[in-house]
């Protein structure tokens, strides 16, 4: 399948490429020389390897009684992913630890009511100012026992995307990324088994932090940032997965308040455009703000059928009040100050059913 | 996958992993020539295509090692290309010029005559690309120069699929402007 568009790629056919100059290969080689052979990857085991390790089960086909052994799989994983979400907040509250900070980010928004000060407007076109609540952030509609139950959610989905087990990490999908899956995307099963390189890198990732905000009752985006190892180059990345609570008759029969999935593909050809201009976003997902405001700024173009689109953005764990758009404009806010400290940020955007968020890392300056 | 008759891009890997340097240059041959229509798209100057292209398979000889063929040797290679004209890019080590089709020959500048740092006698693919930064000409020349879907382009440039959609799209529109005024 392509997404070409015929007029500009007939454009840039015209673009021959020209030969290497004359020494390319013999410098090349020379260079090569220097580094010397490769190591046998044999020599030293590393987290590939490890993976390697790992054998793929058959997979169930989609019969009725595949079905049937994914639905019991589904109750088994949520049920143990409960217990350990369960055991996670005991050892927490026992230590009085809070591992994501929250209390010490409320105390700041009640001791600076009104600053850091959510100060948003859209524009563009001359458009008038776009208002938002300046309120400082949105009440949690998520409580803490369902983020943590969310994050080891994501967590597991992980897992069985790395280990090749297509049917445990498809019991975690959510109908809105499988449905698109199968109809336009060549199938949940090999878009599980093509995740692999991808999402199932954030298992070996070094120093990989896991973080989940509540947007709104029955969503979730979970941020995963960490130094991956894709196919032998270290690259840092943050990455947002949204997961919902879903309705979906599939999931009635969850022991578990609703049924929590991850919707990684929830987002299509036809999807919202939400684009982040500001800061500017490295390849490494990272941006450096200067001391002093934050300022996000994107630009949403809605799906052209006429139904809104919230937005939300998030810093450093908290999520700024919701921004309803019915056409294209940008988004503008000031966030608080940029401190000391790198934080995260994202932007998550939802249109109907479909729903997707982008992260990014923001540092101060060098 | 590339076989290249009775020897597959698989058993190459093999044998640079064993110590055959020259199989890696056989690997990498394979795939050259649209490389380097990638990083002549994306750098349109002999010196820096070649520049890009050294670093990226001197990045690639090293990576095989841990090279596990969860994607095929081509889309890898392609990823490692495409970041480091996108370093070239930033790096700005030369002065930036402007991708130019007819310019063939070695050593030979592109002529610059506008504050914008356009050839006189550039066509419409150099202008077109040109016009765009660095990420959206990356993305444009991935999907509609090279036919990758955007869900590789993604993969290749390292980024969400909503990313590589988004920058798409601004890149089309900014280039169906500038087509459409050499048009009328």
């Amino acid at each position: 399948m392509t997404d070409r568009d015929p007029d500009i790629g007939a454009v840039l056919d015209d673009l021959q490429p020209p030969p290497h100059r004359p020494d390319f290969w013999s410098d090349l080689d020379m260079k090569l020389a220097e580094i010397g052979p490769l190591a046998d990857p044999g020599a030293e085991p590393d987290r590939h390897e490890q993976a390697d390790d790992l054998v793929a089960p058959p997979v169930v086909p989609l019969t009725g009684a595949g079905i049937e052994q994914r639905r019991d799989r589904r109750r088994a994983l949520v049920l143990s992913g409960l217990v350990a979400a369960v055991l996670v907040l005991v050892v927490a509250v026992t230590y009085g630890i809070d591992r994501l900070d929250r209390d010490a980010v409320d105390d700041r928004a009640v001791a600076t009511e009104g600053s850091p000060s959510s100060d948003a407007t859209a524009g563009g076109d001359g458009a008038d100012p776009f208002d938002i609540p300046t309120t400082t952030f949105v009440d949690r509609p998520v409580p803490d026992e369902d983020l943590a139950l969310v994050e080891n959610l994501v967590l597991q989905f992980l897992e069985a995307i790395a280990a090749g087990d297509v049917d445990a990490a498809a019991a975690f999908v959510g109908p809105v990324s499988e449905q698109r899956a199968d109809e336009e995307l060549g199938g949940l099963d090999a878009l599980l088994r093509e995740a692999a390189e991808g999402l199932g890198a954030w298992t070996a990732a070094e120093g990989r932090g896991v973080s989940s905000v509540g947007l709104e009752a029955g969503l979730v985006v979970v941020v995963l940032e960490g130094d991956l190892v894709v196919e032998g180059m270290p690259e840092h990345r943050v990455t947002a997965l949204p997961v919902r609570r879903t309705e979906s008759p599939d999931r009635d029969h969850f022991d578990v308040p609703g049924g929590w999935a991850v919707e990684p593909w929830a987002d299509d050809v036809e999807s919202p455009i939400v684009e982040i201009t500001t800061p500017d976003i490295d390849e490494e997902e990272r941006a450096v703000v200067p001391f002093g405001s934050i300022e996000i700024e994107y630009q949403v173009v809605p799906r052209p059928d006429g139904e809104e689109v919230t937005t939300w953005e998030s810093i450093d764990g908290d999520a700024y009040p919701p921004v309803v758009v019915s056409r294209p404009m940008p988004i503008r806010s000031v966030n608080g100050a940029m401190d000391d400290r790198s934080v995260l940020a994202f932007v998550a955007w939802e249109q109907g059913d479909v729903v997707g968020a982008s992260a990014f890392r923001i540092d101060r300056p060098g | 996958m590339v076989t290249g008759g009775t020897t597959t891009d698989e058993a190459l890997v093999e044998r640079v992993r064993a110590g055959q340097r020259q199989a890696f240059a056989e690997l990498v041959g394979r795939y050259d020539e649209r490389l380097r229509g990638l990083a002549w798209s994306m750098l349109g100057d002999v010196g820096r295509m070649d520049d890009a292209l050294q670093d990226a398979y001197l990045k690639a000889y090293v990576g095989l090692a841990h090279f596990d063929g969860r994607s095929a040797i081509g889309t890898w290679l392609y990823r490692i290309v495409a970041n480091a004209c996108i370093d070239e890019l930033r790096r700005g080590r030369r002065r930036p010029t402007p991708v130019d089709a007819t310019d063939h020959e070695h050593d030979r500048p592109v002529e610059r005559t506008g504050p914008d740092g356009l050839a006189a006698d550039a066509d419409l693919a150099t202008r077109v690309l040109h016009a765009l930064p660095g990420d959206q000409r990356a993305t444009v020349v991935l999907v509609d120069g090279h036919g990758f879907d955007t869900r590789t382009a993604a993969e290749i440039l390292g980024v969400a699929h909503g990313t590589v959609r988004s920058r798409l799209s601004r890149a089309r529109a900014h280039a169906r402007r500038i087509i459409e005024e050499e048009q009328a």
